[in-house]
């Protein structure tokens, strides 16, 4: 066998002893990809043979997967370039099946994020190499994570979501904030559904259509019983049929002194005759005789005089709208409303047209946000210094997304939730950050991972609504 | 990078159980290298000697590498307490380094070692090649000598077998892209000399305060003793206590240290005490004595209190 | 409150129900263009016919020859305007004839929108939109009857959108809704209430959630314009909005909220002058608002009344009317199976709210019930929205803006089981499941 020609060789003492032979290599090929399983606890250690006997099994079977070393068939690997200037890793092969998921391309090169890196190489998909030589896990882990990139904390956190399946990806791309334009690629691939701000407004579409179609019988209605006892069902369906046809509602104003109402507080009503309506206009062409209008008058509630002034105080003005020249030229309601609104908006600024009623929409209407909102907003697009102290120490890291066949990269949706990774050792995050992080993440939950050696647990804050009495 | 130190060597050396190995790994220190602030145990010798001989169990946090996508059973590296890691350095058994940069070395030697890489992969290629030849090969005898069982008495068909076998090794193929590479977990190899290696010995990042210096003394003492510590942060603890090697035994104990003058409200000795109930497990507060230099004979002792109902009607 | 005491000018009959006549009972002769007002004594039936002539109850003409039952409680008013002879039997607390009736301003009020009914036709334009106002006890809920009655035997479509979530002359209480018209109301059941719109409000105040209230009004608006797109006759028909009682403070505030929405053209106030000035001056001018006398025959109704007559209303409901025609169902509903939400949290202070939040939001929120002991005899609206849709936010909007599909009555909670008892109008299952509680409660006695 040839490995023992090689065996002969000197050896000096601090060999690596991890490395494999041709043969270990070549026999791996067929190696078990079972996790033994491990039996229940125990409670005391008495010293039994059984015990010890049980326990020396189970750390056999764990130094066997704790020593096994990643071997993999040069075809399944994808080759990759570590560029420590950029923090990025390049690939020199064709990305496999993780492309949809990981990666971005960079002046049409493939590239990986170095824990998405890194994680592919710890699932042996990914060699990645350093001035022509192969890096080590170990090396990975030594070179990768910094705080320029992500922490050794946050990449115990980006691979425990990746080995479940989830999709993990940067909340905010410092990288690509620090690259220069030349990458201009990356950021626009990856803010894609960053902008908050802009999908919470334009999702605010009216369903009026759902209420349309109820309104013409489409209600749901369980099934009608059989057996002819009589019951109300759920309300059922509305027999006319719609009749769509040319009509267009449009502009108009009703002639009010043609159509004349039997107003008892118009000028003049108390010594008002109305002549007899015309029998058509009557059901069962009734013909009646004219009113006189005196009569009622003297029976109205006479509440004017002695309530006046409290309502004047009351509603805070005293001028009727109408006096007002520009609602008098309103002619019905469309105008009316259109002036109103637009009295509103010019209320509460004076916004130049160009930046505010155009495609281009702001991010945030001042009007929509209370001043907080509207800060922490400005704040998500860096163009309000932050004004809490050390913003940095607690900020969102990674977007989560549940697994989906259909996942794209370009257009990811909303997360299921965003994570902020931090330690048991650390402080734990005051009320203001919390609702700093939370602003930040607008309506997608915020979920912190606490990393306490190796062992990751997801808590979340929840807004409690104490149970109250509802009634 | 120091392919130019890894000769190909190979052996059994993989398990590590080879005798030569482990006079080596007797009197090499263990490696203990820093990843920010965690100390991580790389090679798996290191690993199996720190938990078999010094009882660090720690916790490994990499992926497993014959089932890398799941979260029941991890991997290497092995990350290990603080404490533990003061412990192994204080006493000798271990050396903690500092990460080493990629780019330390001079190109020339970095030619050399990628050299040295080719060519070793070129060798494990022709290798390989012979042992899938081989394979290929048992397997075709296997078949035709139970072809042969069948018809017995035939000449022929021992020449044809010769023939087949001429055939398959002259045209026997092994390509390329199914030669198996090792992805290494641990850094190939540690060959620095002594002035290096005193240069990546890692200045100590750990905060020496108070608090360190407490749960370092109750680690210290409780290893004595010879429980199995873990980290119990999850459970709102300093350290979780085992009776033997934790992967046979449940956790009695959750300890927390406190400095032995620190004052306790009972509001926080009231939730210290209930949060062991919510687990089954007894919670400890381990407060180790104030050490005075007259006084050496209480150095390293520990006081354990733990808080039980007392059910007076 | 009467403001005129019973009369007895043009009264040629006994005057007094107390006198119930053997065969035929009490006869009534009446003059052209007056009233018979009676109120039917608790515990008591009266039965109405008409002998000779024409008369009409709140706009739905009699039969002659047909006997009306009107069961207790019952107030009615049987006006002619050519005259007739009717015939009472049973126990009335006051039967009397009035010539004093606003009936002829009445009828030229609906003349007048028949008038723009006519026009809109013409014109392929929409038809009227009323609004009917005034405070409590003057008459809204019949002035609306009578106006539908009239513009539906002229064969017009009018669509009735009940806004009073006290008294809705549509569906229970704590309910707002639109209901197309397509014949006169029945002289003893009213409208037949066949697929109204129905949006649940939860409560028998708009004071309990005014924000919540102007939206449903917004939300009925929305739709009955977007019916009379489609629906060239309902277009015409126009809409009459019967209100609230409630005509102060927000209560007023609502009322102008909902003459923007529906955009009305046409505003009747009944009975109260200060009204009537404050809705002219905060209405545009192009809005006709019309001061209306109340009747002589309405009374006050008192708390008890009212409560009694929410009661009616949801018995009815399950029932039938007379609790006759219809047979409920009782089922065991699981716990698991629905989603139970009250809408609008409890307020709090500004101070606690969360940053940027103001308290308006809480109004509109969707706050989840754990189903417990106490929900027993609440009313619960069942939601028209898709039991599958998702997400938080769109999701509690398609909840407020759906309509609902009709409603149960909790009659029992076993908590230890985790399911309720509910009576039904269908029987199992229920036809969707995101249920809201509503604050009436139903205890189903009779």
């Amino acid at each position: 066998m040839a490995t023992n020609a090689i065996q002969s060789e000197p050896v000096r003492i601090d060999f690596c002893d991890e490395l494999l032979s041709s043969s270990k290599l070549f026999q791996s090929r067929s190696r078990s990809h079972k996790i033994p399983v491990r039996g229940q606890k125990e409670f005391l250690p008495n010293d039994s043979e059984r015990q010890k006997a049980r326990l020396q099994k189970i750390l056999d079977e764990h130094w066997t997967t704790v020593t096994e070393e990643r071997v993999e068939r040069v075809g399944n690997l994808v080759n990759a370039e570590w560029i420590p200037e950029k923090k990025i890793v390049t690939l020199q092969s064709r990305a496999g099946k993780f492309w949809q998921t990981m990666g971005f391309s960079d002046g049409g090169k493939q590239c990986l994020y170095p824990e998405e890196a890194l994680y592919l190489m710890e699932c042996g998909n990914v060699q990645v190499f350093y001035q022509d030589l192969p890096l080590s896990i170990q090396e990975g882990y030594e070179s990768f994570l910094s705080a320029e990139t992500v922490t050794y904390l946050q990449y115990q956190v980006f691979g425990h979501l990746k080995r479940l399946g989830y999709v993990v990806n940067r909340y905010n791309n410092r990288l690509c904030n620090k690259k220069s334009t030349a990458s201009s690629e990356v950021s626009t691939g990856r803010h894609t559904g960053e902008n908050k701000t802009n999908v919470q407004y334009s999702s605010l579409n009216y369903p009026g259509q759902i209420y349309r179609q109820i309104f013409q019988g489409k209600i749901p209605r369980s099934e009608p019983d059989s057996d002819g006892a009589p019951g109300r069902h759920w309300w059922t369906n509305i027999t006319s049929k719609p009749q769509p046809d040319l009509f267009q509602p449009s502009v108009r104003c009703w002639d009010f002194s043609c159509i004349i109402f039997p107003d008892l507080g118009s000028h003049g009503a108390d010594s008002a005759c109305l002549p007899p309506p015309d029998p058509s206009l009557l059901p069962g062409a009734l013909q009646v005789q004219e009113c006189h209008m005196a009569h009622w008058c003297r029976n109205i509630d006479l509440q004017q005089e002695h309530s006046s002034k409290q309502t004047h105080s009351q509603n805070g003005r005293l001028c009727n709208i109408n006096d007002d020249r520009m609602v008098h030229q309103c002619k019905n309601w469309d105008e009316y409303l259109k002036l109103v609104e637009e009295r509103k908006s010019q209320q509460h600024n004076n916004r130049p047209t160009h930046l505010w009623k155009k495609e281009v929409l702001p991010l945030a209407y001042s009007r929509k946000c209370s001043s907080n909102r509207f800060y922490f907003i400005l704040y998500d697009f860096c163009l309000l210094p932050p004004r809490l102290p050390d913003p940095e120490q607690w900020r969102i890291d990674f977007n989560l997304y549940q697994p989906d066949p259909e996942f794209k990269k370009s257009n990811p949706g909303k997360p299921s939730t965003r994570l902020c990774v931090c330690s048991f050792d650390g402080v734990v995050p005051d009320l203001r950050a919390l609702q700093q992080l939370s602003f930040q993440s607008g309506d997608v939950p915020m979920t912190f991972a606490v990393v306490d050696h190796g062992d990751i647990s997801f808590y979340s804050f929840k807004d409690f609504k104490l149970p109250t009495d509802v009634y | 990078m120091d392919w130019n130190a890894t000769e190909p060597v190979s052996s059994d050396c993989v398990d590590g159980r080879n005798e030569s190995d482990e006079e080596k790994t007797d009197h090499q220190a263990v490696n203990i290298t820093l990843c920010g602030s965690a100390p991580l145990l790389w090679r798996a010798a290191d690993i199996r000697k720190c938990r078999e001989e010094f009882g660090v169990v720690g916790n490994l946090v990499g992926s497993l590498a014959r089932q890398p996508r799941q979260n029941v059973r991890l991997g290497r590296p092995l990350e290990i307490l603080q404490e533990e890691t003061r412990l192994l350095v204080e006493t000798g058994k271990a050396t903690a380094l500092r990460h080493q940069e990629l780019s330390t070395e001079n190109k020339e030697s970095r030619l050399k070692a990628v050299e040295l890489y080719k060519a070793r992969l070129e060798q494990s290629y022709e290798e390989q090649r012979a042992l899938a030849l081989e394979e290929k090969k048992a397997v075709l005898q296997r078949v035709m000598d139970e072809k042969q069982n069948d018809h017995e008495g035939n000449d022929g068909a021992e020449q044809a077998v010769r023939e087949r076998l001429e055939c398959l090794e002259k045209s026997f193929l092994f390509p390329r892209s199914a030669l198996a590479v090792q992805l290494c977990t641990a850094r190939a190899g540690f060959s620095h000399s002594p002035e290096e290696h005193a240069f990546l010995t890692a200045d100590w990042p750990m905060p020496r305060d108070k608090r360190a210096e407490t749960r370092f003394r109750v680690y210290k003492d409780l290893r004595r003793k010879g429980f199995y510590l873990t980290a119990a942060g999850k459970f709102g603890g300093d350290y979780l206590v085992y009776p033997g090697d934790p992967l046979r035994f449940h956790a009695h104990f959750i300890a927390l240290c406190l400095p032995m003058e620190e004052t306790l409200p009972v509001y926080d000795l009231l939730v210290i005490a209930r949060l062991g109930s919510n687990v089954k497990k007894t919670v400890l507060l381990c407060s180790p004595w104030e050490t005075s230099d007259d006084e050496k004979e209480t150095e390293g002792k520990v006081v354990y209190s733990s808080l039980q109902w007392s059910g007076i009607v | 409150m009467s403001t005129e005491s019973p009369e007895k000018a043009g009264d040629e009959g006994p005057s007094s129900g107390g006198a119930a006549g053997s065969a035929g009972g009490s006869r009534f002769d009446l003059d052209k263009e007056t009233e018979l007002r009676f109120e039917v004594e608790a515990g008591e039936r009266v039965q109405l016919e008409l002998l000779s002539g024409h008369g009409e109850v709140f706009g739905s003409e009699l039969n002659r020859n047909k006997k009306y039952t009107f069961g207790p409680g019952s107030k009615i008013a049987v006006f002619t305007w050519q005259g007739c002879s009717l015939s009472l039997s049973g126990k009335t607390e006051v039967a009397y004839v009035s010539k004093d009736t606003p009936m002829l301003l009445y009828l030229n009020t609906h003349a007048a929108l028949e008038q723009m009914r006519r026009q809109a036709e013409r014109d392929n334009e929409r038809g009227p939109r009323v609004m009917v106002v005034g405070p409590t006890d003057v008459g809204k809920t019949t002035l609306c009857r009578l106006l539908l009655n009239y513009a539906v035997r002229l064969g017009r479509r009018p669509t009735l959108v009940e806004l009073d979530v006290g008294q809705s002359s549509v569906s229970v209480p704590g309910t707002m809704s639109a209901l197309y018209i397509e014949r006169p109301a029945d002289v003893e059941e009213g409208f037949s209430v066949q697929a109204p719109l129905v949006f649940h409000f939860g409560s028998t105040t708009p004071g309990t959630n005014i924000k919540l209230y102007n939206k449903l009004t917004s939300c009925l608006a929305e739709v009955f314009s977007q019916r009379c797109e489609v629906n060239r006759k309902a277009s015409v028909g126009g809409c009459i909005i019967n209100t609230c009682g409630w005509v102060k403070g927000s209560g007023y505030q609502a009322l102008v909220h909902c003459a923007s929405a529906f955009q009305v053209d046409v505003v009747l106030v009944l009975d109260q002058e200060r009204l009537y000035n404050e809705l002219k001056r905060d209405l545009p001018h192009f809005v006709r608002v019309v001061l209306l006398p109340k009747s002589g025959g309405v009374v006050e109704r008192s708390k008890d009344c009212r409560r009694e007559t929410r009661d009616d209303k949801i018995r009815e409901y399950f029932y039938g009317f007379r609790g006759s025609s219809f047979y409920p169902h009782a089922f065991d509903v699981r716990f698991s199976d629905v989603r139970i939400y009250k809408i609008g949290a409890p307020s709090i202070p500004d101070s606690c709210l969360p940053l940027g939040m103001s308290q308006d939001d809480t109004q509109l929120k969707l706050v989840p019930v754990s189903p417990g002991r106490d929900l027993t005899h609440h009313v619960l609206s069942v939601s028209c929205v898709e039991d599958d849709i998702e997400g938080g936010e769109s999701r509690s909007r398609g909840i407020l803006e759906s309509p609902v599909c009709g409603f149960i009555v909790v009659t029992a909670v076993d908590t230890q089981a985790q399911v309720m008892t509910v009576l039904a109008p269908a029987p199992r299952p229920l036809p969707r499941h995101t249920l809201l509680i509503m604050d009436i409660r139903f205890i189903d006695l009779k």
